[in-house]
């Protein structure tokens, strides 16, 4: 279930960074660029798929339905919270910075050619 | 009405929710308190320790006490000590409405027809405990309310629930940009905020919020809609007896016999049972007739599904011969309809899956009362303009909301404290405990007829507050188990009362904080906005932006 729950929240966590809005907000002034805008919804699909993987792999299907959706909720709330009054604690998380570190070098990359 | 569909969505959005708005609020508070109904039970009883016996010995003990008292009862029904759900073993009796015995036959009403005790499984005798409504009277009111009757109840939450569905899927509607603005909250911007927070917690939890609606209009479906039934079945009680019987599919049910004859053991009639499930598997064991010649005992397993139905066994209560059993599945449509309201009751979940069900549920209440806030904050820059003051229903919807979303905490604090502080051998002790928290109420709903609106919420917060924070010292001075020693006895129903109360008065106190701080800086900017127009705002009306705890 914890596994679940993480999965669940770096999934909405990459679909929430894919939006321009919410990018900026954890780091302003830089822009989505328009790879990172297409692998980010890819990437949070995929965790999602995987998070209820992981939880239906329980005995009862109609329990796991009913955990799944209770794990959304919770992880879509912390994450409107983190955004709302902590954004930077968004980007404190180390697979998203992995990102960010791809979307650095990218962009400079991008600057050079 | 507007023109185009999702104008006339968004009124019908606004309209079905203001109109019920309060009742909801009342349902959603309270009934979400009952996701810890057996939790508020054993801390509104802290004379009842949690028990350790063994089936043998509590199902033994259960029957000598049913024996004693109700030998001549229509049924027993027992519940063993097993799971979160049944902590204590309990047992009840149910007589016939008239009963017969002694010669005379007087009509028997509800509380003299059905009596439960919670048994000592060691001594075979009811557990002395003060005389409380518990966490289950406060559950019952979400469905039941309270002072009113059932046919009337069942009717008014019926349609409540009604409106509350027309008003999520209209919402629905309305929302526009359901994925743009799903991770989307911009607090400290009035309206705007408002708006997020009612939107994006709906949009988070509207599986559960479609699921919790639909499946509580459910239990309501055969009163709301009684014509299928009594056209099959006939009107009154028998017919409705009938119906159920078919419906559980009691098939090997039986009428009393007349003849006497003695009941089998129910302890070797339990150990069948645990041989076939296992060790602590039965949730209830029901006896009907008993010592009649066709008593039969029905045992049930625990739930171990969404489905509030179970497998059973039934047995000849003389014989004590297995008659049948019934598997937890039955037809389709019944399926359908165990599954949607154990899903409603959310019984079969893990403790961290009731805390989902609780954080959910607590996010509905939310809604709500952002809705009802919502309403006033749109029209308050319009009323506050009129003239001679906004209207009569605008100041009638500001006046409830205080009331109600300020002021029901405040009462279910008062509830919780009644139970600690009244005295334990007054007679009526249930029903004050329950008049403590509507008289509370209704003080909090008269409150802001006499105060500024602003410092009625702020004043009622405080309330909140401290009624809240006071909770775990008031037990710890009535009771033995306080704080500190819950802790040492690692008592985690107790340290975890203590601890939610403590929190939520913290989040009161902190909403009040926060409206103070809103209203000083309001005072501050007014000489300004006076200058420029000099009829525009009356000092006392305000718009009551607050941080929902």
């Amino acid at each position: 279930m914890l596994l679940s729950f993480l999965l669940a929240y770096f999934g909405f966590a990459a679909l929430s960074l894919s939006k321009n809005r919410h990018f900026q907000q954890v780091w302003p002034g830089q822009k989505l660029l328009d790879t990172t805008a297409k692998i980010l919804p890819t990437l949070g699909w995929t965790l999602l798929v995987l998070s209820s993987l992981f939880i239906f792999q329980g005995p009862k299907v109609s329990i796991a339905i009913t955990e799944f959706l209770g794990i959304l909720t919770i992880c879509a709330l912390l994450l409107i919270l983190q955004f709302a009054y902590f954004p930077q604690s968004v980007a404190g998380i180390a697979l998203i910075n992995s990102v960010r570190k791809n979307i650095a070098s990218t962009k400079s990359n991008h600057q050079k050619n | 009405m507007k023109n185009g569909f999702r104008q006339s969505m968004a009124w019908l959005h606004t309209w079905t929710g203001l109109v019920v708005g309060w009742v909801l609020f009342f349902v959603f508070v309270t009934g979400n308190l009952g996701r810890f109904d057996t939790e508020i039970d054993r801390w509104m009883k802290p004379e009842i320790a949690k028990e350790t016996a063994s089936l043998t010995q509590a199902v033994g003990a259960a029957q000598e006490r049913l024996q004693q008292r109700a030998a001549n009862a229509e049924t027993w029904t027992i519940w063993p000590a097993t799971n979160r759900d049944y902590p204590n073993l309990r047992i009840r009796w149910e007589t016939q409405p008239m009963e017969k015995a002694k010669g005379s036959s007087k009509q028997l009403d509800e509380r003299e027809r059905r009596v439960e005790e919670t048994l000592n499984p060691e001594t075979a005798k009811p557990v002395e405990a003060r005389a409380t409504g518990g966490g289950q009277l406060l559950y019952k009111m979400h469905y039941a309310l309270h002072y009113l009757p059932r046919n009337v109840t069942d009717w008014l939450i019926g349609i409540c629930s009604m409106f509350m569905l027309v008003a999520i899927i209209s919402g629905v509607v309305t929302h526009k940009k359901i994925f743009a603005d799903f991770f989307t909250f911009r607090p400290n911007k009035g309206q705007r905020s408002w708006l997020d927070l009612h939107a994006f917690l709906a949009t988070i939890t509207l599986p559960f919020f479609l699921m919790i609606t639909y499946s509580g209009l459910l239990f309501f479906v055969f009163t709301l809609f009684p014509y299928p039934l009594s056209s099959q079945y006939g009107e009154g009680r028998d017919a409705r007896e009938t119906f159920n019987n078919e419906l559980n599919e009691r098939e090997f049910s039986a009428h009393a016999s007349g003849t006497q004859a003695s009941l089998a053991s129910l302890t070797a009639l339990a150990a069948v049972a645990e041989s076939r499930w296992g060790v602590n598997q039965i949730r209830v064991i029901e006896v009907s007739n008993p010592n009649d010649a066709n008593a039969r005992v029905r045992f049930t397993h625990l739930l171990d599904s969404t489905s509030r139905s179970s497998e059973e066994l039934v047995f000849d209560g003389v014989s004590g011969n297995l008659l049948g059993e019934r598997a937890a599945e039955g037809s389709n449509s019944r399926g359908f309809y165990d599954h949607l309201l154990g899903l409603h009751r959310g019984l079969f979940g893990s403790w961290v899956l009731r805390w989902l069900y609780f954080l959910s549920g607590l996010a509905g209440a939310i809604i709500i009362a952002s809705g009802l806030v919502l309403w006033v904050v749109k029209r308050n820059p319009k009323q506050l303009k009129q003239a001679n003051g906004p209207d009569f229903g605008h100041r009638l919807v500001q006046v409830l909301n205080v009331g109600t979303i300020a002021g029901l905490p405040v009462a279910i604090a008062a509830y919780f404290l009644a139970n600690r502080l009244l005295p334990i051998g007054i007679s009526g002790r249930v029903d004050w405990e329950v008049n403590s928290l509507f008289i509370v109420w209704l003080a909090a709903l008269l409150y802001p007829l006499a105060r500024p609106l602003n410092r009625a919420w702020i004043e009622l917060f405080w309330a909140a507050a401290v009624a809240f924070v006071l909770i775990p010292f008031v037990n710890a001075f009535t009771t033995e188990r306080g704080f500190i020693s819950s802790v040492q006895a690692q008592d985690w129903i107790f340290i975890s009362f203590d601890l939610v109360a403590i929190t939520t008065g913290l989040l009161f106190a902190y909403g009040a904080i926060k409206l103070t701080r809103r209203e000083n800086a309001e005072a501050l900017a007014k000489p300004h906005r006076r200058d420029r127009k000099p009829v525009s705002q009356t000092p006392d009306v305000q718009s009551p932006d607050i941080e929902v705890a």
